[in-house]
């Protein structure tokens, strides 16, 4: 179960903001780390989102995705200096292309964005659990029948995933081979898990409709909630303090600070 | 499109919608045990892909918001890549939903049964189209916003949507299309007012079709040629391999597309 609820429980001040005020820090992040296209620019932003990270006490919550940020990183810094050409400081040339310091540095801050970007999605994940942020995601304006089904895909995914699981041993067992041979019999053969869990799935949710709205599910009603948001004091500075960054980190772009190549994101 | 809106309607669209997001990013886990990895935390070989165009034709437009949320949730969210990319992902994976449906209703009269070759014919025609379309959105997006070239990206995903989807999408269809129908699981059993085939196909229709097919299947290997360099010559721009020529040839196919989809949601 663990494995698909990211949030940890805890009494950091990041924990206790409203879920609106972290959904506008991750956009910040977005804009904060998106603006910039030089190293040491990027890399700040990263590390204020380390830091937030470590102050949250969720590090260690994350550690199944360390790989993963790391992999993602490696991947920009080697792809972005073959395919964004340009700049005039030769480091060294392979098999006819030229590689730059421009380009080198582009990729090393095209890598701390895609992690603080991660990063700043998952620190919102664990410091949040999903019934506040499906009340957030309708206060923001989402229909309530699109947070609600949302909701619902969260809470369901550990019962389809257990399913799923059993069905694998299951096929396995009998001989099914989704393990090793070539794509296309791998491809071929896990229609064998799909097809069985297909049928599961809209066998344990062929009656949901009728559960939810005999317990007054109306798709489109307007509703009440029993938990409450409250948009606090320390909300209000907070927000206003990473939309005021936002602006500056935008005006800064605008005045040709943080930037290796000018022309481009 | 409407019923892209309307759909929220019904309680029974809005359980079709859990099932086919939960089930995409289900599946994503179950087979997360078996990765191959292309880049990682961004695309692998994914079973799993297989799921947005077969739920497409069962659950029509709930289909298309659960490939968007399935990916999101399994991949973005709960996988950890979830960045600026995640927007392109989940325009991608709505018009990886989108697609299929919407073309068979509006072109194709036989059902979607892949039990004779003309329907499993077309089935693969719109798997190649609708692989095509995602590989030109998504890595539009990724260059767009400096997040990873799109030839790359667009060369492992076409390939990596055709081959799952191409693969197993018929093979469950073939199984679960005839039991859907004859349960009223169909989206069309919920939705009334909408034809699950046309009964006759109006010439926008067709052309509808022929411009996603132009701007999805054609439109996304000339953009990939562009972003090695070739042809840009003949466009007056400079040898570069990413950036404004690419932006620009992808753009029009991307306006192509839209054009096209302008017309198929036309009655």
């Amino acid at each position: 179960m663990s494995r698909y609820v990211l949030y940890a429980e805890g009494k950091s001040f990041f924990h206790s903001l409203d879920p609106r005020s972290k959904i506008a820090l991750v956009v910040c992040v977005f804009v904060w780390s998106s603006v910039f296209n030089h190293p040491l620019y990027t890399g700040t932003v990263l590390g204020a989102v380390l830091a937030l990270v470590l102050i949250s006490g969720v590090a260690s919550r994350l550690k199944l995705f360390w790989f993963g940020l790391v992999s993602l990183a490696t991947m920009s810094l080697i792809l972005w200096p073959l395919f964004r050409r340009g700049g005039e400081n030769v480091l060294f040339e392979a098999m006819g292309i030229v590689f730059t310091q421009e380009s080198v540095m582009y990729g090393l801050a095209v890598a701390f964005r895609l992690v603080a970007m991660v990063l700043s999605g998952l620190l919102l994940l664990t410091t949040t659990r999903i019934e506040d942020l499906e009340l957030a995601l309708t206060r923001l304006g989402m229909p309530y029948s699109m947070a609600f089904g949302i909701s619902a895909v969260f809470r369901f995914i550990p019962a389809m995933v257990g399913d799923g699981l059993t069905i694998l041993a299951a096929q396995r067992a009998r001989g099914v081979n989704v393990v090793s041979g070539n794509v296309f019999s791998r491809m071929k053969n896990s229609a064998a898990i799909i097809v069985p869990l297909f049928i599961t799935t809209m066998r344990r949710f062929g009656e949901l409709p009728l559960a939810i709205e005999s317990r007054g599910f109306v798709p489109m009603a307007r509703r009440s909630y029993l938990l409450e948001l409250r948009f606090r004091a320390r909300d209000v500075v907070f927000t206003a303090t990473v939309l005021f960054l936002a602006a500056l980190s935008i005006y800064m772009r605008l005045n040709g600070y943080g930037v290796v190549f000018p022309h481009v994101i | 499109m409407r019923e892209l809106f309307s759909m929220w309607r019904y309680t029974q669209m809005i359980t079709a919608f859990v099932v086919s997001a939960g089930l995409y990013a289900a599946l994503l886990f179950v087979f997360a045990a078996l990765p191959i990895w292309i880049i990682p935390g961004v695309t692998a070989v994914r079973p799993g892909n297989a799921i947005p165009p077969f739920t497409s034709l069962i659950f029509g437009p709930a289909a298309a918001w659960g490939s968007a949320v399935g990916n999101l949730i399994g991949f973005d969210i709960l996988g950890g890549a979830l960045t600026i990319g995640s927007i392109g992902g989940f325009i991608g994976n709505f018009f990886l939903g989108l697609v299929p449906y919407k073309i068979w209703h509006r072109v194709f009269r036989e059902e979607p049964h892949c039990r004779t070759l003309s329907s499993l014919l077309k089935y693969e025609f719109v798997i190649l189209v609708h692989s095509g379309v995602v590989a030109l959105i998504i890595p539009y997006w990724t260059e767009l916003v400096g997040f990873l070239p799109f030839t790359f990206l667009a060369f492992i995903i076409f390939f990596n949507e055709l081959i799952s989807a191409g693969i197993i999408a018929p093979v469950l269809m073939a199984l679960v299309y005839p039991r859907a129908k004859r349960v009223g699981w169909l989206w069309t059993d919920v939705m009334k007012g909408y034809q699950y085939t046309p009964t006759q196909v109006k010439s926008h229709h067709k052309l509808g079709t022929l411009l996603v097919f132009i701007a999805g299947v054609v439109g996304v290997w000339v953009t990939m040629f562009v972003g090695v360099g070739l042809g840009q010559p003949l466009m007056q721009f400079a040898p570069v391999f990413a950036g404004a020529p690419l932006l620009t040839v992808g753009g029009v196919f991307i306006l192509i597309f839209a054009i096209g989809m302008a017309l198929l949601s036309k009655d």
